[in-house]
C-alpha cells in the first residue's frame, strides 16, 4: 500500500492490490501502523491506539474502534486472522 | 493534435466542413502510417445507408460503438476521438477536466457533466486564457506538467447562447441536434494561438471544482488535499490502470496546487473571480 500524508489533514492510501483509494483518519492510520508490525487482537489494538493518540478509553470509543476494524476488514485494508 | 497524431478517413461532407473551420490551424502531415489513431467514419453499406441513415466509427478495423444517426457526424468524431485517447493513452495520467493557462500557470476545471466547465472554458478563452484542453488534463509522468490538446470546445443546450451572448468574438459552429436528448450541440473554434502553442506544456497551479446552479451566489471554498486527491481520482480515466504511478501523479498535482470548490450562478462575476486566482 502507498500513502500520501497531508499535515493537519487525513492520509490518502492507495491499495495496490485493488487500486482503490481510501481516506484514513488518524485513528485508522494508527490501526494500520500497529497491524503493519504484527497481528493483534482487537482489545490490544484499542489499547495501543489509545496510547499512541493519547485518547481516553471509554465504552463509546471501544465500540467505535470495533466498528472501524470491521469497516477496514470489509474494505480489504486489514484481514481477520484465523483463531 | 498536441501529443497525438490522428489519421482520419471519411467522405462525409459534414466532417470535412468541420475540419475546415475548427481544425484549420492544426498541421497536416503527409505520412499517415505514423498516426497514433487510425479512425474511419463511414456510412453502412446496408439499408441504413439510405433509410434513417446511420454512421459507423472504426478505430483501425474495430467498431467500438453502435451506429450513430447521420446528423451526429461531428459529435461522433469528437466523442470517438475522446474514447480513443481515454482508452489508450496510458503513457500519461488522464483526468476529465478543462485546462487553461494564464501567467504561466494552469487551472484545471474538474467536474462531472453539467458542472459548467466547458462553458467556463469557452468564456475564459475569450478573456485571454490559453486553451490547453476542453476534455483532458494530460499529466506528463516525467515532469508532472500538463500537455495541451487544444481541440474544439463542445457546448450544448443553453450554454451555446450563453457563450454567443457573453463572448461574441468566439467562432461557434458544427451545429447539430442530438436526437437522443433533443438537445442542440455546437463547438467553439480553438484560438489559433492555442494551437500554435500546443507543444508548450504548462505547470499546474490550481484545481477548481465548479458547480453551476441557477441563481446561486458565487462562493469558493478550499478543498482539503485528501479530498482533492480523491476527487481527482474519481475524475480520472486511468489512474487505477497506472497503479502506484497514477497515485504518485495525483499526489504531485495536489502538492503543486490549491484546490477550490466553486459554486456559481448566472452572470460574469465568476469570470472576474478567475482573474484573481493567480
Amino acid at each position: 500500500m502507498k500513502t500520501n500524508r497531508y499535515d493537519g489533514d487525513q492520509t490518502v492510501l492507495f491499495h495496490t492490490l485493488s487500486g482503490d483509494l481510501h481516506i484514513l483518519s488518524p485513528i485508522a492510520e494508527a490501526v494500520l501502523d500497529i497491524l503493519g508490525k504484527t497481528p493483534a487482537a482487537a482489545p490490544d489494538i484499542i489499547d495501543q491506539v489509545c496510547n499512541q493518540l493519547d485518547l481516553q478509553r471509554t465504552k463509546d470509543l471501544e465500540n467505535q474502534l470495533l466498528w472501524l476494524l470491521q469497516e477496514m476488514d470489509e474494505s480489504g485494508l486489514i484481514e481477520r486472522a484465523a483463531p | 493534435m498536441g501529443p497525438f497524431r490522428i489519421h482520419l478517413q471519411t467522405s462525409l461532407p459534414a466532417i470535412a466542413r468541420f475540419f475546415r473551420t475548427h481544425y484549420a490551424a492544426f498541421p497536416l502531415y503527409e505520412e499517415a502510417s505514423l498516426a497514433d489513431f487510425h479512425i474511419r467514419i463511414e456510412r453502412p453499406r446496408n439499408l441504413r445507408r439510405w433509410i434513417r441513415p446511420q454512421l459507423l466509427f472504426f478505430l483501425d478495423d474495430y467498431r467500438p460503438f453502435h451506429p450513430y444517426p447521420l446528423q451526429m457526424a461531428v459529435p461522433l468524431f469528437e466523442w470517438g476521438l475522446n474514447w480513443c485517447i481515454a482508452g489508450h493513452a496510458h503513457w500519461a495520467l488522464l483526468i476529465h477536466a478543462a485546462v487553461l493557462e494564464k501567467h504561466g500557470k494552469a487551472c484545471l476545471l474538474i467536474g462531472k457533466p453539467e458542472s459548467g466547465k466547458s462553458t467556463l472554458c469557452a468564456l475564459l478563452m475569450d478573456r485571454g486564457w490559453r486553451l490547453l484542453s476542453d476534455e483532458f488534463a494530460i499529466v506528463d509522468p516525467g515532469s508532472g506538467a500538463l500537455l495541451p490538446i487544444p481541440r474544439p470546445v463542445s457546448l450544448k443546450g443553453a450554454s451555446i447562447q450563453v457563450v454567443r451572448n457573453l463572448a461574441p468574438r468566439l467562432s461557434v459552429g458544427g451545429f447539430c441536434r442530438n436526437p437522443a436528448l433533443d438537445e442542440e450541440m455546437a463547438y467553439v473554434v480553438p484560438p489559433p494561438d492555442a494551437v500554435r502553442r500546443m507543444h508548450e506544456p504548462a505547470e499546474a497551479g490550481i484545481l477548481v471544482f465548479p458547480r453551476f446552479q441557477s441563481g446561486r451566489e458565487l462562493e469558493a471554498a478550499a478543498v482539503p488535499p485528501s479530498r482533492a486527491v480523491y476527487a481527482l481520482a474519481e475524475n480520472s480515466f486511468n489512474y487505477n490502470i497506472l497503479g502506484p504511478e497514477g497515485f504518485r501523479l495525483l499526489g504531485l498535482l495536489v502538492d503543486k496546487c490549491r484546490a477550490l470548490e466553486l459554486s456559481y450562478g448566472e452572470g460574469t462575476g465568476v469570470l472576474d473571480w478567475f482573474d484573481t486566482i493567480f
